[in-house]
């Protein structure tokens, strides 16, 4: 993919952290060889796939991969340097392209390091809009570079 | 050499529209074309108006010169002639329409005649009016009829005997007609009671005053069931205190002037409350929304829609036809005949065109006439398009027309305006104005005005309506309030509203009504009354407003509200 100033592509890469509950335990969840393992957590929020309708996101992402729509604060995707409205590539190698969405969240749950491909180039442009009665509107457009 | 011609007219039937219109401009192609032996020259219309030496217009029904010179007519140096007298109307009913006359067997047996009166004498003298022959017949009748007569000298006279009563009983006692009675003084609680009685008669008069002395502002064809029933009230009210007070303290000779005075307290409370009764039943329960009644114009399906109270079939239809005189636009029923007769080939559409063309397919009748008919019966599609057609051009003529009268609206009041800043101008040296009146100026703008507003007014149908006097007068009124050329003619350019219409009987109107149920009944959900006069139906479908059954649901403060935006899967990894 072209970069220029405003994209880039990276390759980052994370560890996966046990996720805890409200008291601090590890969650446990069933594991596919029947025992409990600890439920591990890479901290964000994806969406998009190949059976995702477009429209029902409302970023306006131009196509229908996987776009980070949320990091949490703390988390190993963010200390890893995954932003939001990243998109990613490649996982470990393997191509997210004609994925579905419970795919690649298989994908990446099943996966304990994770090295991602990630293409940056996604900005959203946001104005503020106030009339007279003072109630502000935003309108945003969005534009993939 | 027109007697003639009036005297055929009525044997002739109705003209139509369009020859009664011709009647208001110049009033002579049609009568000439028909009376003269010799063929007439092909004339646009446009010139023979000019042509003509002016003459009265014929009135089909009514005859009524209105021939009016100008009091001081200018001098316009380009015209020598003034297009003589001017006329822009034929008052009185002309035209065809005619109130339809039911024969009795075709009233249902719930059919009442619903007059309505405010003042007896006025409705007497209405005989001006033509189109008003059945309101001038049927509303002097009734008026002057002996059961409204009885009801109010009988409400009239309880009324003042209830007034009169606690004074009465007051005074008897000390009057000394009865003999041996012996009566104590009056204390102060007495005189504190005597204070608060006058108070009390007082408010009952004020009240009484307030709710009951008013002009009728209809009269009803069956009793008023609430009215009835307070006046037995009341009169039972006065007759169980003249029966107490005559067992118990004449017959007795009551010593305390104390008990007298407390019993005429408790009579005066009685009529108080009576009256709060009267409030309550004649005058609120009507102002609640408990029906919405959808109010439809036959001829021409104008709807609105109300909200009434609880109330009678009867006050329903009076509520009813208060808010259509003021809410409804006029009837104009030439305009309406014009515009329904525009399908079907329209000779009131072809007539009323600039340049006259003669058929020759019309002239050969009978199998023309035939086919002519049959295609207007199956053709759908033919009738449509040729009513489209007539209503663009309708709307094209009167748009242009209206363009012209404003504009020629705007000249004259600027004309005016001008003249009034001569009058300031006058120290300059400036060509000398006279200092005009009101009516003056208006006789004096009149003429630029008079052409594009009669014009306009016969597109629209209207010319019946205003008459030269009644146009000057208004003219002269706005000069004088200083208004502008739009609110001059605003009276003119929409068809205003029933209230408005110089026509209408202000004075009195009858109103037949029509029900299903008895007019006494109280309104139902799913009544249905119509109300006739004349050409003009309106049909009033009574719908029962819902009951609403209300719940709360709590909102967060408005900085707690959080929204969460949906964007679809959204796994988190």
């Amino acid at each position: 993919m072209p970069s220029s100033p405003h994209t880039q592509t990276v390759q980052l890469q994370l560890e996966k952290v046990p996720e805890r509950d409200s008291h601090g335990q590890r969650v446990m969840v069933k594991d596919s060889a029947g025992g409990l393992a600890p439920k591990l957590l890479t901290g964000f929020r994806f969406a998009g796939g190949i059976d995702q309708d477009r429209q029902y996101c409302p970023y306006g992402y131009p196509d229908c991969g996987i776009y980070v729509t949320h990091v949490y604060s703390g988390s190993p995707a963010e200390k890893a340097g995954l932003r939001v409205h990243d998109k990613i590539l490649q996982v470990n190698g393997n191509n997210l392209a004609f994925l579905g969405h419970a795919q690649v969240a298989a994908l990446l749950n099943r996966e304990t390091q994770l090295s991602l491909l990630v293409h940056r180039g996604f900005q959203r442009f946001t104005t503020q809009l106030s009339d007279s009665l003072g109630s502000e509107a935003r309108v945003s457009a969005s534009v993939l570079l | 050499t027109f007697a003639p011609a009036a005297a055929a007219r009525p044997s002739r039937g109705m003209a139509t529209d369009a020859e009664s219109l011709h009647l208001a401009r110049s009033g002579h192609s049609a009568q000439s074309r028909r009376s003269s032996a010799g063929p007439q020259p092909y004339q646009p219309q446009y010139f023979q108006q000019q042509q003509q030496t002016p003459q009265p217009p014929i009135k089909l029904m009514q005859l009524q010169q209105h021939r009016q010179p100008l009091l001081n007519p200018p001098a316009y140096p380009n015209q020598s002639v003034l297009p003589g007298p001017y006329h822009i109307t034929i008052s009185g009913g002309a035209g065809p329409y005619q109130p339809p006359v039911q024969p009795p067997e075709h009233c249902a047996e719930t059919n009442t005649v619903l007059t309505s009166e405010t003042a007896a004498s006025a409705s007497c003298h209405e005989a001006d009016t033509g189109v008003k022959d059945a309101d001038s017949g049927i509303g002097a009748a009734s008026s002057c009829s002996c059961a409204r007569a009885s009801t109010v000298g009988l409400s009239a006279a309880l009324g003042v005997a209830a007034f009169a009563s606690p004074p009465l009983m007051l005074a008897l006692p000390r009057s000394g007609a009865f003999a041996a009675w012996p009566l104590g003084e009056c204390g102060v609680a007495c005189e504190g009671q005597l204070l608060g009685l006058a108070f009390r008669l007082l408010a009952l008069l004020v009240a009484a005053w307030c709710l009951f002395f008013r002009r009728a502002r209809a009269s009803l064809p069956r009793v008023l069931a609430f009215r009835a029933f307070l006046l037995c009230l009341l009169f039972a009210v006065i007759a169980v205190f003249w029966a107490f007070y005559a067992l118990r303290i004449v017959r007795q000779r009551e010593r305390d002037y104390d008990t007298v005075v407390q019993f005429a307290v408790a009579l005066a409370d009685a009529l108080l409350f009576l009256h709060y009764l009267g409030v309550v039943l004649l005058e609120i329960r009507h102002l609640q929304c408990r029906f919405s009644v959808k109010v439809l114009r036959s001829p021409d399906g104008e709807a609105r829609l109300y909200t009434l109270g609880e109330t009678s079939v009867q006050r329903a239809a009076v509520h009813v036809l208060q808010r259509y005189c003021v809410d409804f636009s006029a009837f104009n029923p030439h305009l309406h005949s014009m515009l329904t007769m525009s399908g079907g080939g329209g000779s009131g559409a072809r007539n009323t065109r600039r340049y006259k063309f003669y058929e020759l397919d019309r002239a050969s009748s009978a199998a023309s006439g035939h086919s002519r008919g049959q295609s207007r019966a199956e053709g759908g599609p033919s009738s449509a398009a040729e009513r489209f057609q007539f209503e663009c051009d309708f709307e094209r003529r009167l748009r242009k027309r209206r363009a012209r009268l404003v504009s020629a609206a705007d000249e004259a009041f600027a004309h005016i305006g001008r003249t009034a800043q001569h009058r300031s101008d006058q120290s300059a040296g400036a060509a000398i104005s006279r200092q005009m009146e009101a009516s003056e100026a208006a006789q004096a703008v009149f003429p630029t005005l008079l052409r594009p507003l009669q014009r306009y007014l016969r597109v629209t149908r209207q010319q019946p309506r205003y008459s030269m006097d009644a146009v000057l007068q208004h003219l002269a009124a706005c000069i004088r309030h200083g208004l502008g050329p739009r609110a001059f003619i605003e009276r003119y350019l929409g068809q205003g509203r029933v209230v408005e219409d110089p026509r209408s009987g202000t004075a009195g109107q009858a109103w037949t009504l029509a029900s299903d149920s008895p007019a006494s009944r109280s309104l139902e959900d799913g009544a249905n009354f119509c109300l006739r006069r004349g050409a003009v139906s309106l049909l009033c479908t009574v719908r029962r407003v819902p009951f609403f059954g209300l719940g709360e649901e709590l909102l967060e403060p408005a900085a707690g509200r959080r929204f969460v935006l949906d964007i679809g899967a959204n796994a988190m990894v």
